[in-house]
């Protein structure tokens, strides 16, 4: 539970007590007030010698931090007693106070103050008190109240019959509280402990208190325990009052060499299956989804675990373990659609090396299934281990360098058999380079090895048998089997590429701003023997998606069990607007196409016989325009001149206004896979209204007999917030695809978030964040993140590791 | 149409020589930009043992912060995310040895989307791994643009330009 | 309170010049740094002013720059203070100190424009209409030990 600093800036200067402006600034605190001497000032004095003196008249009373005002002060030098009536005005490092009567002992330094009202000064926090009892650091109020509301406008108090503030330690305690919201009652809390001031302490954060049907009444109380300046840890109580108990915990570390957090979640048991059986369906054995015998509902839980080590200045080590308990875990756990749209999860460990010409990595990574409507046969094989090396070698100052990529890799997987990989591929690239113009030739050999488990080689050699001698594969002999049968398939070829580009630049002037214009035209040839390689596994590779990079790769698929023949020849364009006073690209609009010279025969599916590619790709066309720092556009085209059609159509448009203004504009098309719109927007009315929203709806029609879809809403939001200084009420309306069955889900949330004391609600801006990209500007990485994150290991964002959220 | 051969990539005529900084020290960005700086004619300046900040009045090319979001942007109907979209954002400016702006902190945010498929995802994890070093390549050119744009203002004279008339100034 | 035992101790008076005066109706003058002494108490100042009533000093006046009294109080501790005018009624043994008062104890000081000290009861009255603030200053107990 990230606990940012209240944003108070609503708030008028004026406080409750305001302060006193004879009063000497309340500096040091309690612990050295003794060693202080004792000023007292006043119209008129009588005194008994020591026993008791008489001040009276605008009497001001100064000791260390303590300044007392009075309209009369009798006290008694010998002993230290005192009392003070009449207008009392009291103030220390912790607070100010303003009653009618005081009395106490400045040796033993405890003061009683009768009918007073209060301010903290070190934080927002007012209220009165019949009585206050207070002992060096420490205060009781008795029978007070507390809010952080302008004095004028009390939206919500805190009523206590006891508030215990403890300056030095910085907290407040609240017994037998009631919680009014205007002049309603809103909650009976018989305990209940506040920070008084910022500081990083072993404490309660501020809990998150939240309804709905699933979970029922959600409490969740963050217990932060400082054990440490480097370590710490934050336990989470959950109570769900429909479904039971959780305990999730979070332990986070930081030293020289690296820095690290763990991260679990536990519930012992969850009355969710029982609540809710059709929730959990299972095929039974004729195939038709029946209730789940038994249903997940022990021993539920989470585990995540990031952490990094440093190794030296060139090598690092870096873990990034994740498990649930069960492939219903995160839907049922989670409340934002991106929570439920993953469907694996991936743990990886490894030792990371980069140095000035080379770039080494052993990892090792594992999937674990966390979505029930796939099974384990749908994972991606698991990595244990893969080791990856490049090594460049420049000459001639980058004239030329000879290199080699390698990778030797041993799969495993749950369903298949599978094997081990070894794919190495010298090559030798030039680059002459001019400022105008570059040509890179690059020739390089691709050597792949396997070495495959018996049942991996035959599940490959039955279909080529039967494709080859066209008899079904039921009815193959072992021989004929085995004449296809190879354990250790292999395929070395060839691969050379041609990239010539030149660069024209003009300066243009538009609407009087000075802007660079460049024209990049640029040709990419590829030239790959055809090989046979229906003999190959397919351990991690499948076609890459066509974009505008995929016009100048060397391989059409992602991995290296399959190298792409070719004989292709890209022309491609590139105009940029480049603003001169500050460098910012204010347009780049590119274009290109692939003309296959000859059809690329190699497939994924040794039985798909035709021709992937011939004659020409699609086009290919892509723009971002941001002509100022408040416009941003995004498109990306693709046409086919072959089917005459489109294949993919995106444009995503995003415009910020005021200082905290958002609106998402978004249109995704791309054959015969999706085709959604996306708006989201925030609207700040005013400093106290802001409206959210967003509507994600799918187009998609396709009346298939098996899984039909139908066009529908994906995730519809509307959402007003009111916030004013010391209280902020979010309400959110939510429709979202909330399981696999395709059924939405409607949840209202109502989050009042009492400023200074606590939200009690979901975090409302957890969810927003999600949906509506750049509802926190930090998602927007406009500026460098309020806190920049770690380092991410090879391009993997470090996942949030608040566990139960 | 008054488009010619690009001039060499300029650098700010006084820049002297220059420290690529990164926040992440194991950042592949910055040593790529080193390089490319270099063959750009640019003096590379000592480097300093990370975590130290060099008060020797150098230029510094200051990478502020690298971040990277793997985002859905898209779900089928069952809510399973369907495409993703790779986002690489770096903010980074670059000052003189004076301490002096010359081109003022931004922010460059790149992406790629990419196809995941729910049933057949075992291309994904590779796909992901070659559009990173994509990225990479691609944000250290764009870097390099933005500043050889800049110099390019403070080398090259207002030239004429024909075709659009510059309005006159305010 | 003022110790007690000095009011029946004998009360010399030195003086550089002295205008002595048997009759009643006009007081004695002393002049050129006076200096009173009876008992632990020591007065010093310009000139003073004494008024007799049947040959028995009633009143003392003395004013001049300032005026300094010290006195060991009953518990041992000494009491200075300074006034630039001080009259002190013998018969009701009521010490008035007048123009910025300034009273040093071991226990705190006092300061002000007018203070009333009964040297019987050890009753201390100053301020009051239009004389001025009174500051008064306790020190903390471990650093009572000084003078």
């Amino acid at each position: 539970a990230d606990n940012e600093p209240e944003d108070f800036r609503l708030c008028p200067i004026r406080d409750s007590v305001p302060a006193f402006d004879d009063a000497q600034a309340p500096v040091g605190n309690a612990d050295i007030r003794a060693a202080q001497p004792t000023d007292i000032e006043g119209d008129e004095l009588e005194g008994q010698d020591e026993r008791s003196t008489l001040v009276q008249g605008n009497v001001r009373l100064q000791r260390g931090d303590q300044f007392l005002g009075t309209d009369k002060l009798t006290f008694n030098s010998e002993t230290g007693e005192y009392t003070a009536e009449g207008s009392v005005r009291y103030q220390d490092s912790g607070m100010r106070i303003v009653a009618k009567r005081a009395e106490g002992n400045q040796e033993a330094d405890t003061h009683r103050i009768t009918d007073l009202s209060y301010q903290l000064t070190e934080r927002r926090g007012s209220g009165g008190a019949d009585r206050i009892e207070l002992k060096g650091d420490h205060g009781a109020l008795i029978g007070a109240t507390y809010s952080t509301c302008d004095p004028a406008q009390r939206v919500w108090e805190l009523e206590a019959d006891r508030i215990d503030i403890d300056t030095e330690e910085g907290l407040g305690v609240a017994r037998g509280a009631k919680l009014r919201i205007g002049k309603v009652p809103v909650l009976y809390v018989p305990w209940f402990m506040f920070p008084v001031d910022d500081r990083r302490r072993t404490g309660l954060l501020y809990p998150s208190i939240s309804m709905s049907s699933r979970n029922g009444f959600d409490w969740r109380q963050p217990i932060y325990f400082n054990l440490a300046p480097n370590y710490d840890a934050t336990l989470y109580p959950r109570l769900m009052s429909e479904r039971g108990v959780a305990l999730g915990s979070e332990f986070r570390w930081l030293y020289p060499q690296g820095q690290g957090t763990v991260a679990g979640t536990f519930m012992p048991s969850d009355r969710l299956p029982e609540n809710d059986p059709d929730r959990y369906q299972v095929r039974d054995a004729n195939g038709n989804l029946v209730r789940d015998p038994n249903p997940p509902d022990e021993n539920r839980g989470q585990f995540a675990l990031n952490a990094l080590h440093t190794l030296g200045s060139k090598w690092y080590a870096a873990a990034n373990l994740g498990w649930v308990s069960d492939t219903h875990y995160l839907e049922d756990f989670s409340n934002s659609l991106y929570g439920v749209a993953t469907y694996f999860i991936r743990s990886d460990v490894g030792a990371y090396g980069r140095g000035r010409n080379w770039e080494a990595s052993i990892t090792a990574d594992h999937y674990q299934l966390s979505d029930y409507t796939l099974s384990e046969a749908n994972l991606p094989f698991d990595r244990l281990p893969r080791a990856y090396a490049h090594w460049g070698q420049p000459f001639f100052d980058d004239l030329l360098e000879i290199g080699i990529d390698g990778e030797a890799v041993r799969f495993e997987h749950e369903v298949f058999d599978a094997g081990s990989r070894i794919d190495i591929k010298p090559y030798a690239a030039m680059s002459l380079e001019g400022a105008a113009w570059f040509v890179r030739p690059k020739v390089a050999w691709r050597y792949t090895g396997y070495d495959l488990e018996p049942g991996r080689a035959r599940a490959i050699a039955v279909p080529r048998a039967a494709a080859a001698l066209g008899i079904r594969a039921e009815n193959l002999t072992d021989e004929q089997i085995r004449s296809f049968y190879d354990a250790t398939p292999s395929r070395s070829v060839p691969i050379s590429s041609l990239d010539m580009g030149v660069y024209f630049d003009r300066t243009a002037a538009i609407r009087g701003e000075r802007y660079l214009q460049t024209l990049e035209p640029r040709l990419y040839y590829l030239r790959v023997p055809y090989e046979d390689q229906s003999d190959l596994p397919l351990f991690d590779t499948s076609p890459m998606t066509f974009s505008w990079g995929q016009l100048f790769r060397d391989n059409r698929y992602t991995g290296p069990d399959r190298q792409t023949d070719a004989n292709q020849l890209t022309v491609a364009l590139t105009s940029r607007l480049i603003s001169e006073d500050d460098g910012r690209e204010r347009l780049a609009a590119s274009i290109g196409q692939i003309h296959y010279l000859d059809e690329s025969r190699v497939t994924l599916d040794p039985a798909q016989a035709i021709a992937v590619e011939r004659g020409r790709s699609a086009w290919v066309a892509d723009l971002s325009v941001s002509p100022n720092d408040r416009w941003t556009i995004n498109a990306a085209y693709q046409w086919d001149p072959k089917f005459r059609r489109e294949d993919l159509a995106a444009l995503r448009a995003r415009y910020l206004f005021g200082d905290a203004g958002i609106v998402n504009i978004g249109y995704r098309y791309r054959r015969d896979l999706l085709e959604q719109v996306d708006f989201s927007f925030v609207y700040p009315f005013n400093r106290n209204w802001s409206f959210v929203g967003r509507y994600y709806y799918s187009l998609l029609e396709r009346p298939d007999p098996v899984s039909p879809i139908e066009a529908g809403p994906l995730e519809t939001i509307a959402g007003v917030q009111w916030e004013s200084c010391c209280l902020a009420v979010r309400v959110l309306g939510r429709r979202y695809l909330r399981d696999r069955s395709g059924e939405l889900n409607n949840s209202l949330q109502l989050e009042v978030e009492l400023k200074g004391l606590g939200s009690a609600g979901q975090k409302a801006e957890r969810v927003l964040r999600r949906a509506i990209l750049g509802y926190d500007r930090d998602d927007l990485y406009l500026v460098p993140p309020s806190s920049v994150n770690r380092p991410g290991v090879d391009g993997t964002a470090a996942p949030s590791s608040d566990p139960t959220l | 149409c008054g488009f010619h051969l690009r001039s060499a990539l300029s650098l700010p005529p006084d820049l002297g020589p220059v420290r690529v900084v990164a926040a992440d020290r194991y950042s592949p960005l910055a040593t790529t930009l080193a390089q490319a700086l270099e063959n750009a004619g640019a003096e590379p300046a000592a480097e300093i043992a990370p975590g130290e900040t060099a008060a020797d009045g150098v230029a510094v090319l200051d990478v502020l912060s690298e971040q990277w979001a793997d985002t859905p942007v898209s779900v089928d109907q069952f809510g399973r995310s369907l495409e993703f979209s790779l986002r690489y954002a770096v903010v980074f400016e670059l000052r003189g040895a004076d301490g002096r702006a010359i081109v003022p902190r931004q922010a460059i945010e790149l992406s790629r989307d990419y196809i995941s498929n729910p049933v057949n995802s075992i291309g994904t994890e590779g796909e992901r791994e070659i559009l990173v070093r994509e990225l990479r390549r691609e944000m250290a050119a764009s870097i390099l643009r933005r500043i050889d744009a800049v110099s390019e203002l403070a080398v090259a004279p207002l030239p004429a330009v024909e075709g659009t008339p510059l309005p006159p100034s305010p | 309170d003022a110790r007690s035992s000095d009011r029946n101790q004998p009360m010399d008076i030195d003086a550089g010049a002295t205008d002595y005066s048997l009759d009643d109706r006009r007081p004695t003058v002393l002049s050129g740094n006076v200096e009173i002494t009876q008992g632990t108490l020591d007065i010093r100042s310009d000139r003073a002013e004494i008024t007799q009533k049947g040959g028995e000093p009633v009143r003392v006046v003395l004013s001049g720059g300032p005026v300094k009294l010290n006195q060991q109080l009953d518990d041992g501790s000494p009491m200075s203070a300074t006034a630039s005018k001080v009259d002190y009624d013998l018969t009701t043994e009521i010490v008035i100190f007048i123009g910025n008062v300034a009273i040093k104890q071991p226990r705190g000081s006092l300061t002000g424009e007018r203070v009333v000290y009964n040297m019987r009861t050890g009753q201390v009255q100053s301020g009051g209409k239009d004389s001025g603030r009174v500051k008064m200053r306790i020190l903390p107990r471990n650093a009572q030990g000084g003078g």
